[in-house]
């Protein structure tokens, strides 16, 4: 990446490379390539001064600019760049660990951040003793005391961390290597036209910000206008706005994205925005939901939004992003399948066996999805509409491998089956940093003919005509919102909340409403334990829930002491705990009399 | 347009129990709002939902210094008046 971003301040040093909106509206700071090239040598400068080669530095930046020639600033000192959840100042105490548990992990050297947050980091006590330099209004002619050095491709680039519980952070090591096959695998899938303009509200310490926002335009020499998260959140009209703007081609998200804009945008809103230059609309990070596409299709469509646009995809840090995707201005492909044969981890066609067309007005086509799948969510489902439909995600690009595999015999499943997924490439990460178990059990594993090795995602899905579809979790994983939770973190949260729930015997998990994924609680109270005011606890446990991982609990079940379903070594059966929640058998806590 | 303190707090008990599932007296304009388990997601849709209807937009997030509804639709009021 370094050689090319050197390349296009070469060739193209006047192009626009990234602009920021402040609120998400006023065209704010500006960097042309030759400016991030001479912004990122005097970042080099000053971490060459100060630390050394393969050393960490952690990244916190503010949503803006300033966190792109930090990064590229890293690559070029040969440092390995960690980037990470800025500090909030209204939430502290959580920042704070969760930074905490990182710095633990990776030991940085140096902390970079800007001058407007360097006096918050100082005062973060797992980074007292640490360097904080601001990379900020550095002095341009430092950047010519830069040294170059060779760059080994197999060498740590980037530490990302995006999964693993607080307590047992995981950094996922990407090599100079990963991140250049996997910016060619996403060229492969867009074709010879390229990304073009993009937008990118994500943030950009989350794998898709950092790999689809600010490594993919400088990978193609093209522009990418940024945004915060939260100028979306606050007003998703900001996100089209920008993209109708600037005719941006390219912009994505996760799906909660998609249905933020259909439910918050008033139609009145919708009428100025022209959204026929946006041809790739990429929808990943979390499950996705085929009524998603259809709401935002049939809601955007008279902007001139085209379904065609939707590039469904599946990724994960672990793969550096991508995973698989279908090509370029392929509509998605769309499958209904039985919902109950799909529990049984079998692939059997419902009736009708292809959902309703395109082609078919997009009210109307609204319509009959909504009547066949509920919403396509497990646990949400009408008793006699058996159906599930899927969304599929394409396929692997430039010769990496996809198998579809029985966990348990680690034998390849055959079509029609279930199983989870795994991966085997040069997009493949080294491991976890620091953690030889769990980096041999995710990235060392065999086919039982010794075939290998592969990366095991712990996602399952199948594979049908060539293309991915997800089906859920091997592992008991939360995603919300393109974020993950460890259900372990968001049970000892709960168990905390009082002495009288029991530790060690709550369940964490999702399940679907309304099409959208909730989180459910499902917690034992201890025998001894009489009387409670339960709607004063579970206004506790929801609070402590909200402030500690920001989630919106949906519900919350206490339960009689010993009744929570778990295996014979006493691990949670948390996928047993859900489906005793959806039939409603669980038994409730009715407390003594 | 000018809000008493009762119409706020009538508008947000609505928008909490619309938020949350909750029926609209479960929703205690006594108790912080965080009681009812909103996320940061649910907390930027309410306080840009507020803005809208009472017409103006928040400097800082009223929400920090008055964190239940009571407190709030009288702060809000009174800044209206003072306006």
């Amino acid at each position: 990446m370094v050689e090319v971003l050197q390349a296009r301040a070469d060739t193209t040093p006047d192009a626009l490379a990234f602009c920021f909106l402040i609120d998400g509206e006023e065209e704010g700071p500006r960097l042309t390539y030759a400016g991030l090239d001479r912004e990122a040598r005097s970042v080099a400068a000053l971490l060459q001064d100060a630390v050394g080669p393969g050393d960490r530095a952690l990244l916190l930046y503010p949503p803006g600019l300033e966190f792109i020639p930090a990064f590229f600033g890293c690559l070029y000192a040969g440092v390995v760049p960690v980037p990470a959840y800025p500090p909030r100042f209204d939430r502290l105490a959580q920042s704070w660990q969760v930074l905490g548990s990182i710095v633990t992990d990776c030991r940085p050297a140096v902390v970079l951040t800007t001058r407007g947050l360097a006096s918050l980091v100082a005062g973060i006590p797992s980074c007292g003793g640490l360097r904080v330099l601001c990379t900020d209004g550095l002095d341009p002619s430092g950047a010519r005391r830069w040294r170059q050095r060779p760059i080994d491709p197999e060498a740590l680039a980037v530490l990302q961390y995006t999964s693993g519980s607080t307590a047992a952070p995981k950094g996922v090591m990407l090599t100079h290597r990963n991140l250049m096959h996997n910016q060619r695998m996403m060229q492969t899938a867009l074709g010879d036209d390229g990304p073009g303009l993009g937008v990118c509200w994500l943030p950009l310490y989350h794998d898709m910000g950092l790999m689809g926002g600010v490594l993919q335009p400088v990978f193609h020499g093209t522009s990418c206008v940024m945004m915060s998260p939260l100028g979306l959140l606050q007003r998703p009209i900001r996100w089209l706005r920008a993209i109708s703007r600037y005719r941006a081609v390219s912009s994505g998200g996760p799906n909660f994205a998609y249905d933020w804009c259909v439910e918050r945008i008033a139609p009145e809103e919708r009428a100025g925005l022209d959204l026929s230059s946006w041809s790739i609309a990429a929808v990943g990070a979390e499950p996705i939901h085929p009524v998603t596409l259809e709401r935002f299709a049939a809601a955007f469509g008279p902007c001139g939004f085209r379904p065609e646009a939707f590039c469904p995809g599946y990724g994960l840090a672990e793969a550096t992003l991508l995973v698989t995707s279908g090509p370029r201005s392929a509509p998605p492909v769309i499958r209904i399948v039985s919902a109950s044969a799909l529990e049984q981890g079998q692939v059997v066609a419902a009736a009708p066996p292809h959902p309703p067309p395109l082609s078919l007005k997009a009210e109307e086509r609204r319509e009959a999805l909504l009547a066949l799948s509920s919403y396509g969510g497990r646990g949400d489902r009408g008793k006699e509409a058996d159906v599930r439909a899927l969304v599929g995600c394409g396929h692997p690009w430039l010769g990496q491998r996809l198998e579809i595999v029985n966990p348990d015999t680690r034998v390849p499943c055959p079509a029609g089956l279930v199983g989870e997924i795994w991966i085997a490439g040069p997009s493949v990460a080294v491991g976890y940093w620091n953690r030889p178990e769990e980096t041999k059990h995710t990235f060392r594993a065999f086919l039982s003919n010794g075939d290998g090795p592969f990366l095991r995602t712990g996602d399952l899905g199948f594979v049908q005509d060539g293309e991915l579809f997800i089906t859920g979790r091997l592992k008991d994983l939360i995603v919300i919102r393109g974020r993950n939770h460890y259900p372990q973190d968001i049970e000892q949260t709960v168990q905390a909340v009082h002495p009288g729930l029991r530790a060690g015997c709550g369940a964490a998990f999702e399940t679907w409403k309304d099409g959208r994924p909730v989180l459910v609680i499902v917690q034992e109270v201890e025998r001894r334990c009489r009387s409670l005011d339960v709607a004063r606890l579970v206004g506790d446990i929801r609070q402590a829930v909200a402030e500690r991982h920001e989630l919106q609990v949906h519900d919350v079940q206490l339960v009689e002491y010993g009744s929570i379903p778990k295996t014979s070594s006493g691990k949670i059966q948390r996928h047993a705990c859900r489906q005793g929640y959806e039939q409603g058998t669980l038994r409730r806590w009715k407390g003594k009399a | 347009m000018s809000r008493s303190a009762q119409e706020i707090a009538d508008w947000m008990v609505n928008r909490v129990s619309a938020l949350t599932g909750l029926p609209p007296e479960a929703v205690s304009v006594s108790e912080p709002l965080l009681r009812y388990g909103l996320d940061s997601v649910a907390l930027v849709a309410l306080t840009t939902d507020l803005e809208a209807w009472l017409g103006y937009r928040f400097r800082e997030n009223p929400l920090e210094e008055h964190p239940t509804i009571e407190a709030l639709a009288r702060f809000l009021a009174e800044q209206k008046m003072t306006r």
